[in-house]
This record gives structure tokens, C-alpha cells and sequence, in this order.
């Protein structure tokens, strides 16, 4: 074999180089530079109107598919559990959502070859887990707010729940306009006012036509990338197909009825909003310096739930760095102190504020 | 010095003859012929191979293996972990309904057994002619580079599609044989009946098929860089291999969706309803994608190469 035979510059590799240039190039500046997802004109609104707009929109009939982005700055989990609620805690999640009205909604927690689904439907809440091949079944009072409310899993219950911090303590303000999933929004920014909180900042997406919010994200004080983020992919305003919300047990699943009074089985301890009311057994403070307190005892209280609170407390513990009088966990997004007497207080509230409150108890 | 001294320098040695001009006079009528012919034989030297053949049948064993563990030695009890078990999947729906034997086998097959048998075949196939001498008496009829390197990659895409095809039909032939078969439980809960989720077990196996392009294309270049072709198939394999290990580790999240596996567990958004077609089409750009850069890069790798061989 001579040297005299090979060429010195191999110009055919130049293209699968510039196909793979091409490509990478396509795909990470590709979407910013062709779909229009700049800044549309759209009239000026003042906070005021657009937050009477939210309040008052009713995404009476809604399909999409919902990204849920959560970074509490916890290390991975490996092995990435079943794809049920809790799942949602970390990580990138995608959700199936449908709504017809307040009475039916379905929500499917999608994992690679499995699925969680929860299904609203008038009295009836189904859950489905694919991956055990198990429904739970179990009856609401309809006098209730919607059970699917309970997990923010859409951008509506994210937004109602900052919604319901309007008041001197925060500030809201309109902040640009952009688009989610081809509609173009409003950016509704809400902040607290005072010190303490761990949230810097949630951002609701309104959607200009509808007044529906479309994604939320929220920022913490310590910056980086948002550590919730709730958004719609892909969303249409059409009835959801008949017979979406007609749930039946499919052949062979071990179905277990669950009494009605109880909440539906299988709710994640929620990330606590802010305001994290309904489930909260105790709350101390108000508006963005709400903390929760849980009662010690609560793990025998209610079967599952109290179970896996205790799991996640169990979790947490070993996370845990101790502090004068306790063990606090400490996330971007979440503060938790475990006191040496076994009470446990959590919040979106800065380490400090966290343990004076727990003191003043 | 080797033999190839003895040969005639057209259109083996240089790749300045490669494509001459009498290659591009014969384009049109003699064109269809020649490459059918071409591929013909391809195929029967992928497929008559007893290696193949075993390669086949080893496949054609996982579901058979998965049927009967799932028969006969899987306890009720163990299901009861739902979301901590995470091993296996679709393992509580095998045992209700036959059908998802074939989701279930291809999801077991897929990781590793499938990309190992495709990184077999493609590893040896430029390589296989090179070591056995073939390759230059391949490229002495006035067949050209690029159209030799189409045929393998077609036969390296149709061992693809047959070793997929293999584990379907045989998991559905346990399956059927084990299990009851019956109306199909989507992972969303409802409900579908054997026809449309034999439709659906179709478009999976196609779906999975389409998800060894790119490592079919990878696999080829490889098998352009040597004459050895265990050492292509080692390769291959060992791309496999880094890939999962890299996608087991979460710091490189940021990595992750440019692998070519990133999207391959996608078929199972065919069981859901109404069917999510982003990551599914994801998967499909991304092996396309890789299928570009490295079927470009062994067709410039085997045009600039010196064949002696």
C-alpha cells in the first residue's frame, strides 16, 4: 500500500459533516428562528382587566397535551418510579388532558409504556394505572370543587391558585406578550411584595383570545431555570370526543373501591402551592409566607395518603441537613424543617423565615 | 506484496473511476434490472446464512421464554407493587390478554437483543466482503460504489424489519397459545378490539423496525472503516452499549435527546388514545437524521477508500 494512492483531503466527508451541522443547527435554533414565536402586537390590558379576564374565563371544553417541567433542585431518582402523580415531583412530564365542563375531566400522566390516567366524571372518579393493571373507583360529593384541582396537572389550576393571592401582598403586573402552543398570550406576572418568600416570581400565560391560561412558570429567588413549569404542547378548544369521560374498568384489572368520603386515593402530597390550602392539615402565616404544618401524627390518618407522606417524609430525611431544633430540607423551590419533637413544617419560604415560624409554635 | 498489485487499477483502486461514465450511460434501461439483481443476491447472503438463521431463531425465542415465565411462574402477588416494580413492562396485561405478548416482547427486545443482532448484520456488511475478499471483485462489475452501498444498507434495513417481524409473529403465536386473547386494555384504561389493536400491533412493529435505522446506518459505516468484521460487529454493539450506559446517567440529561435511542420506547404511545404522535415522530426524524450522517459518511469512507480486498 503507497502513500502516492491516498488523497490528502478527503473532501466527501464534508457531507455527512454538513449534514449533521445542518441537522443539529435545524433542531436547536430551528424552532426560534422559524416558527413565529416572537413577540406578538396585541393590545395594551391592564393587570386589572386581564386578571378579571382569567378569572372569569371558563375553558368550558379543552383537549391538549400539558408539559410539566419541575426542578426542585432534589437529586434524580432513579428508576423513575410509575408514572403516577408522584412522578410529577421531578423531571420532564407529559400529560393527556381533557375537560368538558366542571363535572368531567381526564388527565393521563404518560410514561414510557405506561400511563396513569385520572378520570372526573359527574359523582365517579376512576384512576387507572397501567403499569399494575389496577383502578381505583370512588364517589365525590358534587358539592365539592373538583377533585382534579387537588394536583395542579394543568396551567387552569396552577393559575387559580395564584389567583387567589391577589391582595396588598403581591404585585401583578402585565409583562410582555408570547406564544404558547400556537395562541398568543399575555404574560401576567405575579411577585411578592415582601421578603422571605423562595419564589422570585410566577409568570401565568394568558391567552388573549380566551382568557384561558395556557402555562405558568415559576421562578425562584435563586434563579437559573424555572423550577415549576406548566404548559401546554399542543391545545384545542373543541369537545373532547363522547365517550372520553365514560370510563369502564378494562377486562381483568384488580379494581378496589374506595369509600366516598375519602379524597381520591393515589394524590401525590401536592407540591405545596403557596397558598397550599385543602389538604393542608395546618397554616400558619399567609399569602407567600404561608407555611404548612403537619401534623405528627398524620401517617395513620388517612390509608395511602398518610402512607406515602410518610414515604416522601422517609425520602426527605435522608436529605436533610440539621439545624438548631431540627433537620431542615432545603430545595429551590420548598423548604422543610422536621423539629426535634417530630413536627414538621413546610413552605416556599426562605430558611429563616421557615424556622421563626416554627419557633413562634 | 499483496495480490492485488496483479489487478487493474479502473475502478477498483481509484475512486476517481468509481463512477465512470459508462456507469452513468447505463442509468436508464439496464439500471432497474442490475439492482434488483444486486439486491437479490444481497439478500440471499443476509438471509440463507445460517447465522442469520440463528439470530432469527433466538429472537423468535424471547417471546417464548416471556410467555412462559409469565404463565407459570409469575405470582399474582408480585404485581401488587405497581409502581416500584419497573423491571419489566406490560407484565400484569400479558397475563389478561395474549396481544400484549407481541408489546411486550418487542419492549424486552428492543434495549439490547434487537440492536445486537442488527449490529451483527450491518457490522458485517462491507466488512464481511472486504475480509472475504468479495469486495473488490463486487466493485470490478460495473455496479459503483453508491449503488453497493444502497443494496447493503436495504439488506441490513430488511434483516431490520424480518427480526422484528420474528418476534411479533412468534410472540403472537404464544401469546394466542398461553393466553386468553379478547378486547385490548390501552394504557389509558380503555378499551380496543382485536382488530384495530392488531392494526396497532402492526404499526408498532413498524415502529420499532424504524427504530434500528439508525443504528443500521451506524453500523455501516463502521463496517466501512475495516476488513475485519468482528471487529465492526464489536463496534456496533459497543455503540449500543455507551449509549445506554450514557442515557443511565442523569447529569448528562442535556445529552440525552440527541441519542439515537432517546425515542425509542415512543411505539408505546400507539397503545394510548388518542395516539400522542410527537415522540413518535421524533424518533422517526432522529433515525433519519442518523441514517443521513452516517450513511453520508460511509458512502465518502468507502469512495475514498483503497479496496484490496
Amino acid at each position: 500500500m503507497t502513500s502516492t494512492t491516498r488523497r490528502s483531503v478527503p473532501w466527501r466527508f464534508a457531507v455527512p459533516a454538513a449534514i449533521a451541522a445542518a441537522t443539529v443547527g435545524a433542531v436547536t435554533i430551528g424552532p426560534a428562528a422559524f416558527a413565529d414565536d416572537g413577540r406578538p402586537g396585541l393590545p395594551d390590558v391592564t393587570a386589572e382587566q386581564l386578571v378579571a379576564k382569567v378569572a372569569a374565563a371558563r375553558a368550558d371544553a379543552l383537549t391538549g397535551t400539558v408539559r410539566i417541567d419541575t426542578d426542585l433542585g432534589l437529586p434524580a431518582v432513579p428508576g423513575k418510579g410509575g408514572g403516577g402523580p408522584q412522578a410529577l415531583l421531578s423531571g420532564t412530564n407529559r400529560l393527556q388532558v381533557a375537560l368538558d365542563g366542571p363535572d368531567r375531566q381526564r388527565i393521563g400522566i404518560m410514561a414510557d409504556l405506561s400511563e396513569y390516567n385520572v378520570v372526573h366524571n359527574g359523582r365517579d372518579v376512576w384512576t387507572y394505572d397501567s403499569r399494575a393493571h389496577a383502578v381505583t373507583h370512588t364517589t365525590v360529593d358534587t358539592t365539592r370543587p373538583d377533585v382534579a384541582s387537588l394536583v395542579p396537572t394543568t396551567p387552569q389550576d396552577a393559575a387559580r391558585q395564584l389567583l387567589d393571592l391577589v391582595g396588598p401582598s403581591t404585585d401583578v403586573r402585565v409583562d410582555g406578550t408570547a406564544r404558547v402552543a400556537g395562541h398568543d398570550v399575555y404574560k401576567l406576572r405575579f411577585a411578592p411584595k415582601a421578603q422571605g418568600s423562595l419564589i422570585a416570581a410566577a409568570t401565568v400565560f394568558v391567552d388573549a383570545r380566551t382568557g384561558v391560561p395556557l402555562r405558568v412558570t415559576v421562578d425562584t429567588v435563586k434563579g437559573g431555570k424555572p423550577a415549576v413549569d406548566i404548559g401546554f404542547e399542543q391545545v384545542s378548544y373543541d369537545k373532547p370526543a363522547a365517550g372520553t369521560f365514560d370510563f369502564k374498568p378494562p377486562a381483568g384489572a384488580r379494581v378496589t373501591e374506595a369509600p366516598a368520603h375519602e379524597a381520591a386515593p393515589g394524590k401525590p402530597t401536592a407540591p405545596p402551592a403557596p397558598n397550599g390550602e385543602r389538604t393542608a392539615p395546618g397554616l400558619l402565616g399567609e399569602g407567600w409566607t404561608t407555611v404548612v404544618e403537619l401534623p405528627a401524627g398524620a401517617k395513620g390518618k388517612e390509608g395511602k395518603e398518610g402512607k406515602e407522606g410518610k414515604d416522601v417524609t422517609g425520602l426527605l430525611g435522608k436529605l436533610g441537613k440539621p439545624v438548631p431544633g431540627g433537620t431542615l430540607i432545603n430545595t429551590r423551590l420548598l423548604n422543610v424543617l422536621t423539629t426535634d419533637s417530630g413536627r414538621v413544617f413546610a413552605g416556599a419560604v426562605d430558611a429563616d423565615t421557615l424556622q421563626r415560624i416554627a419557633a413562634q409554635r | 506484496m499483496s495480490p492485488t498489485d496483479a489487478l487493474p487499477k479502473t475502478g477498483v483502486l481509484s475512486p476517481a473511476f468509481g463512477h465512470s461514465t459508462a456507469d452513468a450511460e447505463s442509468f436508464g434501461a439496464e439500471r432497474l434490472p442490475r439492482l434488483r439483481g444486486l439486491m437479490r443476491s444481497e439478500l440471499r447472503l443476509v438471509f440463507l446464512r445460517p447465522r442469520t438463521a440463528a439470530m432469527l431463531g433466538f429472537l423468535a425465542l424471547v417471546p417464548v421464554l416471556l410467555g412462559v415465565a409469565l404463565r407459570y411462574f409469575h405470582d399474582g402477588g408480585s404485581s401488587r407493587g405497581g409502581g416500584d416494580g419497573g423491571t419489566m413492562d406490560f407484565v400484569n396485561q400479558v397475563t389478561g390478554n395474549g396481544l400484549f405478548l407481541v408489546f411486550a416482547s418487542l419492549a424486552a427486545a428492543l434495549p439490547f437483543f434487537l440492536p445486537m443482532t442488527v449490529g451483527v448484520v450491518a457490522g458485517d456488511s462491507i466488512a464481511g466482503e472486504a475480509h472475504g475478499g468479495t469486495l473488490r471483485y463486487l466493485l470490478v462489475a460495473p455496479a459503483g460504489r453508491t449503488r453497493l452501498l444502497l443494496v447493503k444498507f436495504a439488506g441490513v434495513l430488511t434483516f431490520c424489519l424480518a427480526a422484528t417481524l420474528t418476534i411479533a409473529m412468534s410472540a403472537l403465536a404464544v401469546g394466542a397459545a398461553l393466553f386468553p386473547m379478547g378486547d385490548v386494555p390501552l394504557l389509558t384504561g380503555d378499551s380496543i378490539s382485536m382488530v384495530e389493536a392488531s392494526w396497532r400491533a402492526v404499526l408498532i412493529a413498524l415502529c420499532v423496525a424504524a427504530s434500528l435505522v439508525g443504528l443500521a446506518a451506524i453500523g455501516l459505516f463502521v463496517s466501512t472503516l475495516t476488513t475485519v468484521p468482528v471487529a465492526a460487529m464489536a463496534t456496533t454493539v459497543g455503540v449500543v452499549i455507551v449509549t445506554a450506559i450514557l442515557t443511565g446517567i442523569p447529569q448528562l440529561s442535556g445529552l440525552h435527546p440527541w441519542l439515537f435511542t432517546d425515542a425509542w420506547m415512543s411505539f408505546g404511545d400507539l397503545l394510548r388514545d388518542p395516539i400522542p404522535t410527537g415522540e413518535i415522530l421524533r424518533n422517526l426524524g432522529m433515525q433519519a437524521a442518523y441514517a443521513a450522517v452516517f450513511g453520508a459518511a460511509a458512502w465518502a469512507r468507502l469512495n475514498e477508500r483503497d479496496i484490496t480486498t
